[in-house]
């Protein structure tokens, strides 16, 4: 005859807790995971097409030991490959190598990239976007292929 | 065989926990839960809080990283500490823009209205102030404040940048 009384076990009990805690571990995990990936979304809306150029840039600028820099026109030269950026019909791209160029963000007014005389080593980036409510960007990343 | 046997006859005889002993189970185990809560909170991406945030960010940057071509050219260089200033030049053009704003877009004195109106209205609500600190160990820390208000607050967003100090200031430095 069971003499059972009480309500539950504690043992089921820190079974669950157990099973919540691992739970709540793994999504920690993805979590984590998720902060070193760059956002990876571009288009997804401007501010995020602009985070992910500027990760872009800056992953270029780390590499880079010379540059060209027009008026809408950047080349990054580093030991490994030409990088080279551009604004052309709204539109800023990337084009590392011979590969096809990859539209980073749209939808821009006017943009370009601009130096300064007492700075050579450093390219400063900037963008109206089309939509009048949106805000623009500026932003600027020295060249650190040369030891930086 | 008979400790086996008396295990056998108290096994189904096992009483459940009572409410007393189970809500104190959980008061523990919610205790132990709060650095999970904590680390689950720290683990989440940190959220953009305004476009004002990401634009005042991004200008920090430029600066920081001017200090870092700068110093490139002339590993003597040290950036000095300045009080908040503008970043582009002001209707009234009695306040100095920011060193590290002016040159920009072939202008000395910084950008004007009249060179690009939206990026001029885009960068006009900030200001730009540097600290500089000598450290222990030949170490100078640059610290740039850029400054906006917003939502009738005044907020601040910054960056630093520990630099070698170069050895003559060591030499000096007692």
């Amino acid at each position: 005859m069971n003499m059972r009384r009480g309500i539950g076990s504690l043992e089921i009990f820190l079974l669950a807790i157990f099973m919540v805690m691992m739970g709540s571990t793994l999504v920690m995990v993805w979590q984590f995971s998720r902060i070193s990936v760059p956002n990876a979304q571009p288009g997804k809306d401007l501010v995020t097409a602009y985070e992910h150029a500027v990760d872009l840039l800056a992953n270029d600028a780390r590499r880079a030991r010379a540059m060209i820099a027009g008026r809408e026109l950047l080349r990054l030269e580093s030991d490994a490959e030409s990088i080279e950026w551009s604004f052309s019909g709204g539109n800023l791209r990337r084009a590392a190598g011979s590969a096809a160029p990859e539209t980073v963000v749209s939808g821009i007014r006017e943009g370009g990239f601009t130096t300064a005389t007492p700075t050579p080593g450093l390219f400063s980036i900037w963008m109206v976007p089309a939509d009048v409510s949106a805000m623009p960007l500026f932003t600027s990343f020295a060249l650190r292929g040369n030891g930086l | 065989m008979t400790r086996i046997a008396t295990y056998r006859s108290i096994g189904p005889r096992r009483r459940g926990e009572s409410l007393l002993e189970l809500l104190l189970a959980a008061c523990l185990m919610t205790v132990a839960l709060v650095p999970l809560v904590q680390l689950y909170r720290i683990s989440r991406a940190p959220e953009r809080k305004s476009e004002m945030e990401f634009t005042a960010t991004l200008l920090a940057r430029h600066v920081i990283e001017r200090i870092v071509a700068l110093r490139h050219a002339d590993p003597a260089y040290l950036p000095g500490m300045t009080p908040e200033e503008p970043i582009v030049s002001t209707t009234d053009g009695f306040q100095a823009v920011s060193e590290h704003f002016k040159g920009l877009f072939g202008r000395e004195n910084g950008l004007e209205k009249a060179d690009n109106t939206d990026l001029f209205n885009a960068l006009e609500p900030f200001r730009c102030r540097i600290d500089t600190y000598y450290l222990d160990g030949g170490y100078y820390k640059v610290i740039v404040y850029i400054q906006y208000d917003e939502s009738g607050r005044t907020k601040r967003v910054f960056l630093e940048r520990l630099l070698p100090a170069p050895t003559s200031l060591q030499e000096d430095t007692p």
